[in-house]
């Protein structure tokens, strides 16, 4: 699979006043509300079992991450989506700071897919445990099985799952390619895909730096993808076209005078 | 045995996603644990497209909303505690109606949908409810906020559980949940009040059809507290979607002589 022609830009060299504003004061504001709001979440967890208030607790700390970010979001689509019904939205992983934007403009609850190696973590991994996060292992076939099928539990309870189908956050800013995993899910549980394509994350942090880049951000949401009827034979055709789907909404927005 | 009923319910609002996520789902649960297929119905579609969806529905449910319904529609100017109106959810009950109407397709319409079919009827609301001695905006959280009297002679009467219910002054005292701040101020035309709550005389529930060939022959059942809440607590709100579901099991499409009338 390709990613089409690269538009995104290795990100300038930052000046030293905003390298330093971020070291000296926006990092460690985000320490701060990241524990603060995680301890907070930990606590109504020993009574929240259906997930609710802990999400409410995560869009407040996910808010607050985007005001240290010193960078606008612009949600474009948002109502094709009526949160009525379940779906699997599927996003491309640019940075770290796509959860913040996916939990502050996203306006219900939903579970995330992560890897499993952050239940691991103090702290985060007990966030996870107690407010219902679906753990993937993508290094076994059978574990991952699993948690597919944990996700496909989700989905029919009635809860949404927002993850990202390259597994990983991307190196280069290009897309990477998907695994078939949220389709598999989304044909199962037969609910819609809805595809999401997040612009500006990659130049406002990277991967492997710890300096912000503040800028203009932007999540587009595509028309939902219905499954009605697919099998999961079908699974392999579905993530191709929800790969072509956000790599012609990546594009479209990710204007090259405005990175 | 016949396929099970296909219920439409529209999707509750158009901008509060979070309350559409919490609300939908739970009448679409009721409904199929009382032998019903939840059919949900977009508030972004055309008429056209919602036209196709009624199409292919024996029965309709109105649910809830933290709107309220647009005043100018009762004649009145909208007071100071009135919630905005939502517009896409008005125009799609409003088709939903109709139809139900002219085709005799059962309707149970809850808390907000009461209140919109009451004013479709040509009844009028009471915008504000809060100088009244009983807490009925209680909400999701309080299990009982206070109870009913219902009249047992009517479809709700037969509804209701007597066990959960006892009779006391010739009436049936039911204990409900409650989250709402209007209520039906004048009844539309034919409906029949059926539930009242005795401290303060808000009407509770409403019932009647308009059909030509005896009110008997269509089902439509405005209730303005939340059994989809109580499903699981409540026999007579496990009877109250079944008794729906039977109807629109049981809905033939009919002849239609005179289209107004």
């Amino acid at each position: 699979m390709t990613g089409g022609a690269p538009v995104w830009q290795q990100p300038r060299q930052v000046s030293l006043g905003l390298r330093m504003l971020t070291y000296c004061l926006l990092m460690p504001l985000i320490a701060v509300s990241t524990t603060f709001f995680g301890c907070i979440s930990l606590v109504f967890g020993l009574w929240d079992r259906s997930g609710r208030q802990q999400h409410a607790i995560a869009q407040v700390w996910a808010r607050s991450l985007l005001r240290l970010s010193l960078s606008p979001v612009t949600v474009i689509g948002l109502e094709r989506l009526d949160g009525a019904r379940p779906a699997v939205y599927a996003s491309n992983h640019l940075s770290y700071y796509d959860t913040p934007v996916l939990f502050a403009k996203l306006p219900f609850q939903f579970r995330i897919l992560a890897k499993q190696s952050l239940w691991k973590i103090p702290f985060i991994g007990w966030y996870l445990n107690r407010s219902g996060q679906v753990p993937v292992d993508s290094n076994s076939a059978r574990s991952a099985i699993a948690s597919l099928n944990r996700g496909v539990t989700a989905l029919k309870a009635g809860m949404p799952l927002v993850l990202f189908p390259e597994g990983g956050r991307t190196e280069t800013g290009g897309l990477r390619p998907f695994m078939s995993g949220c389709a598999f899910m989304a044909i199962k549980a037969q609910v819609p895909l809805v595809p999401i394509a997040l612009v500006g994350t990659y130049e406002l942090l990277p991967m492997h730096t710890y300096h912000l880049t503040p800028r203009p951000l932007v999540a587009v949401i595509g028309d939902p993808i219905p499954t009605v009827g697919l099998t999961t034979r079908d699974a392999d055709a579905l993530t191709q076209r929800l790969y072509e789907t956000i790599a012609a909404m990546y594009h479209q927005y990710a204007v090259p005078e405005r990175l | 045995m016949m396929t099970k009923p296909r219920i439409a319910i529209p999707v509750p609002t158009r901008n509060d996603l979070a309350y559409n996520q919490r609300s939908w789902l739970e009448y679409a649960q009721a409904v199929e644990r009382a032998g019903g297929t939840a059919v949900a119905v977009p508030l972004t579609l055309s008429p056209r497209e919602i036209a196709d969806l009624i199409n292919g529905c024996q029965g309709v449910l109105l649910p809830g909303s933290p709107a309220d319904v647009n005043p100018q529609k009762y004649g009145q100017e909208a007071e100071e505690s009135c919630a905005p109106a939502d517009a896409a959810r008005e125009n799609v009950d409003e088709l939903l109606i109709q139809d139900a109407h002219n085709l005799y397709k059962p309707i149970l319409a809850i808390c907000f949908g009461l209140q919109f079919l009451n004013v479709w009827r040509g009844g009028t609301l009471l915008q504000d409810l809060t100088v009244l001695p009983v807490n009925h905006r209680a909400g999701g959280s309080v299990a009982v906020a206070h109870t009913v009297a219902v009249a047992p002679e009517s479809l709700l009467g037969g509804v209701v559980a007597r066990e959960e219910a006892p009779e006391e002054g010739g009436f049936l005292r039911l204990p409900i949940n409650s989250s709402h701040h209007q209520a039906v101020g004048i009844p539309g035309d034919g409906l029949r009040v059926t539930a009242r709550c005795p401290q303060d005389g808000v009407i509770e529930a409403v019932e009647g059809g308009q059909a030509s060939e005896g009110a008997t022959a269509h089902f439509v059942l405005g209730l303005q507290w939340h059994p989809e809440r109580s499903y699981e607590q409540s026999p007579t709100s496990q009877a109250v979607f079944q008794r729906f579901v039977a109807a629109a099991a049981a809905w033939q499409p009919r002849a239609i002589r005179v289209s107004v009338g």
